[in-house]
């Protein structure tokens, strides 16, 4: 462009003052009580030499003023300005680094000489084959030139460029296409807040492949403005403030403070608002994860059947997978003839439907590398319109998916056999029963399971039965174990049932949902809203439950002799997810890949096996396959706990000092948690948060 | 002046005229804060001078009262242009290139006048 071109492209000259409209004189009217103080506020402030931008969001309602800090390790990005062709970022500006795309538009960023960064947007998407290819892009947009777009392929005006495409895009959000940017009646943004979304600094700058669909992260932002790593961490952003809020409303009602119920209505409307924010949060640390069509609180991993909130799927990958023959192999079924209730028959499914899904750390395999047991829970649902019919399609589903032996092909080809450990169900024994070693838990055998009762002696030495069908009128407790067995190591299997409804006769005894909230930690291998089980991540009371449950055992692990600091993160590190503080979540995550994590799963397993070895299953190679691991892992650690725990197990015979074992086992973790919380004061400052609350 | 500190400066602007008008009962609370989003929206950092000339003359085409902090944005950028035409066209006479210089200010002339 030559120089005559450039100055004639210069904006044409301003409207003259003759034309522009005049002020409209107005009567004087006596000054309001708010008009006052606001005049007042922007003299003192003013006169303070304050700056306006602050002034003015005061007196715009403090949207902007209040935005609390962004987490460290967490940045914003955001669009700012009109839906205009052109948008700048300036690195040290205050306010974060801008991204102003335009609907269904993509956008890039150049650095200009004056240090400011600009780019333009075009119609349409463009695919690179990496990072550095997208970059080396942008030269071409400082010389002015616009591109299109089409598929594979970025052109510019003098020449076109092939780019290899398919494994990430550039590519920009538009949710409200339809208000913004297209309307020529809106002259600026609504709502400056309303695209915001937060994604970890590392993620951002790092070479990103996610899906067009649910790509918010944008790699100009991130990739090339480096300076967001620099950004300071009391930025503002709206999941943040959000975040904030909810911990505050929490506390609120908590402490029964104000009116509670209003509170609640609150906290309720807050989480909700959260959750799309939450979702690009979470999309960020994991890409697998998709929105389900139709059902605003529920997301699966791409390409699997793995279905749970968004906060549980966060930490969930394909991987999971593996697990669904386990789920399906133990879930409760009825035989295949049906049954005839109120004279009707009905097929089995229509009696009983059940879903096996995993929770806690089992369902977290993205940051779990040491899990404990398999825990999973499973949800029934029983059509009866008595108790007794209830409680007798229960004893029957029971017995259908009770064995001695089950033998397991993962879809990843490991073998697996289930040894039935015991089932707990039908409460206490009655007092008459004799019982030697003064458990009145009522536990059952795979053998009294298939033959339907179990037999008691009573003190006067008389032999009772309890038939299964009696027990399962009383199924407030329904758990069943079973030892795990693969090639090379031994773990226990849990399956909590809870029952979700009632017979359309009788009470509520009959079930035994304790109503906790599992959403944020249970992972699907079904859809769960074909079973009514989607569960609200923004349920006020389910989510005020929740949170208190992990503050209040991040106490109980952190006191005495329960002392257990694995415990303790995994604990916090879920109330960190819940409370949307996701960069402490991820910093505490980093606990559960140490060595002394791993050395604590090996005990337990070892314990396992010693359990097993009890009940006459041969797990003598997987025993020393553990052992070896363990020994290894001792051998290499500089704790002077190792050696003492070396030393027992090269005694041959651990069974005598298991309990000394575990004892070092947990010291280890304890000191290894210990040496974590000083390095990560924010990891400290939250536990000591927790336990002064 | 830089765009930063020129912008804050029309926002400061913006200010007194509020300051005033709300002392005079001239507007209220609400019309305020709704002059204050729309700054805030408008105004939004970082811009360049070139995007501050051509929005600021739009800030007041629903708030009238801003006309005052207007209208010497819309000066600066008159002489402004002024100035960098009239080098220009001064350079280019130097060139010898008079029927380009005459062709530059009949063009900048025709411009202002169609506005």
């Amino acid at each position: 462009m030559s120089d005559t071109a450039a100055v004639l492209e210069k904006p044409r000259l301003a409207t003259p003052e003759a034309q522009k409209p005049q002020v409209k004189k107005e009567a004087p009217k006596p000054i309001g009580p708010k008009e006052q103080k606001i005049a007042q506020k922007i003299d003192i402030d003013v006169k303070a030499k304050a700056d306006p931008d602050k002034i003015l969001q005061e007196i715009a309602g403090g949207v902007l003023a209040e935005l609390p800090p962004v987490p460290e390790g967490m940045t914003r990005l955001y669009r700012y300005e009109e839906a205009g062709q052109k948008f700048v970022v300036t690195p040290d500006n205050v306010e974060a680094k801008h991204v102003n795309p335009v609907p269904s538009g993509w956008a890039l960023v150049a650095k200009e000489g004056n240090g400011q960064f600009s780019g333009q947007v075009v119609s349409g998407r463009v695919n690179f084959d990496s990072a550095e290819a997208a970059i080396a892009s942008i030269p071409e947009i400082e010389t002015g030139r616009w591109f299109t777009k089409e598929r594979g392929t970025l052109y510019g005006l003098d020449s076109a460029t092939d780019v290899p495409r398919d494994e990430f895009y550039i590519d920009v959000p538009t949710p409200d296409l339809t208000t913004y940017g297209h309307n020529p009646e809106l002259s600026h943004i609504p709502e400056h807040m309303e695209n915001e979304f937060l994604v970890p600094a590392e993620v951002a700058r790092g070479k990103l492949s996610i899906p067009s669909s649910s790509a918010r992260v944008n790699l100009h932002a991130g990739e090339n403005t480096q300076e967001i790593t620099e950004t300071p961490e009391n930025q503002t952003d709206s999941f943040g403030r959000i975040s904030e809020n909810i911990s505050a409303l929490v506390n609120r009602i908590k402490s029964g403070e104000g009116d509670v119920e209003q509170a609640k209505q609150v906290l309720g409307k807050l989480l909700q608002a959260r959750e799309d924010l939450y979702r690009d949060v979470a999309q960020a640390i994991n890409p697998d994860i998709q929105p389900v069509e139709e059902k605003a609180n529920l997301y699966r991993i791409a390409g699997t059947e793995i279905y749970g909130s968004i906060i549980s799927v966060m930490d969930a990958t394909p991987a999971l997978g593996i697990n669904r023959q386990l789920a399906e192999r133990i879930k409760m079924k009825l035989p295949a003839n049906g049954e005839t209730i109120s004279g009707e028959n009905l097929p089995p499914k229509a009696l009983m439907e059940a879903s096996v899904v995993f929770s806690g750390s089992s369902a977290q395999d993205r940051i779990q590398h040491y899990p404990g047991d398999r825990d999973m829970q499973e949800y029934v649902r029983i059509q009866a319109s008595t108790p007794e019919e209830a409680a007798s399609i229960l004893a029957r589903g029971i017995q259908g998916s009770v064995d001695q032996k089950i033998e397991i092909v993962t879809s990843d080809g490991e073998k697996m056999t289930l040894n039935f450990s015991e089932m707990k169900l039908g409460g206490t024994y009655p007092e008459d029963a004799q019982l030697p070693s003064g458990d009145l838990k009522i536990r059952w055998t795979a053998q009294e399971v298939k033959q339907g009762y179990k037999e008691y002696k009573t003190k006067s030495g008389e032999v009772k039965r309890i038939a299964l069908e009696q027990a399962c009128l009383n199924p407030q407790v329904l758990k069943v174990d079973y030892i795990g067995v693969t090639e090379d190591s031994v773990m226990e299997v849990t399956k909590q049932t809870i029952i979700q409804n009632t017979p359309e006769k009788g009470d509520d005894s009959m079930t035994n949902d304790p109503g906790q909230a599992s959403a944020f930690q249970e992972v699907y291998f079904d859809n769960p809203s074909t079973f009514g089980l989607i569960e609200m991540t923004y349920d006020p009371d389910k989510f005020v439950q929740y949170v208190n449950i992990m503050a209040e055992q991040v106490k109980a692990y952190s006191k005495g002799d329960h002392m257990n600091g694995l415990k303790v993160a995994k604990r916090l590190y879920n109330l960190a997810k819940a409370e949307g503080n996701t960069a402490l979540s991820q910093e505490v995550a980093q606990i559960f890949g140490t060595d002394a994590t791993k050395a604590n799963q090996l005990v337990d397993r070892l314990n396992v096996s010693m359990l097993a070895q009890k009940k006459g299953i041969d797990v003598s190679s997987q025993q020393t396959a553990i052992t070896g691991q363990l020994r290894e892992l001792l051998a290499g650690s500089t704790s002077p706990l190792a050696a003492e725990a070396l030393a027992i197990l090269d005694q041959g015979e651990i069974r005598e000092d298991f309990d000394k074992l575990r004892g070092i086992s947990v010291s280890i973790v304890n000191s290894e948690y210990q040496k974590f919380l000083s390095e990560h004061p924010k990891v400290a400052a939250k536990i000591s948060a927790i336990l002064g609350s | 002046m830089d765009s930063e500190e020129y912008r804050k400066k029309i926002e400061l602007d913006i200010l007194r005229i509020i300051e005033e008008k709300l002392q005079k009962g001239q507007m209220d609370a609400d019309r305020a804060k709704a002059i204050a989003r729309m700054v805030l929206d408008k105004l939004h950092p970082p811009l360049s001078l070139e995007y501050i000339y051509q929005i600021v003359p739009t800030l007041d085409d629903h708030f009238s009262e801003l006309t005052d902090a207007v209208l010497p944005v819309i000066k600066d950028h008159d002489e402004e242009l002024k100035n960098l035409i009239a080098n220009h066209a001064e350079k280019l006479i130097k060139q010898g290139k008079i029927d380009e210089a005459t062709k530059v200010l009949k063009q900048a002339t025709e411009n202002k006048s169609v506005q």
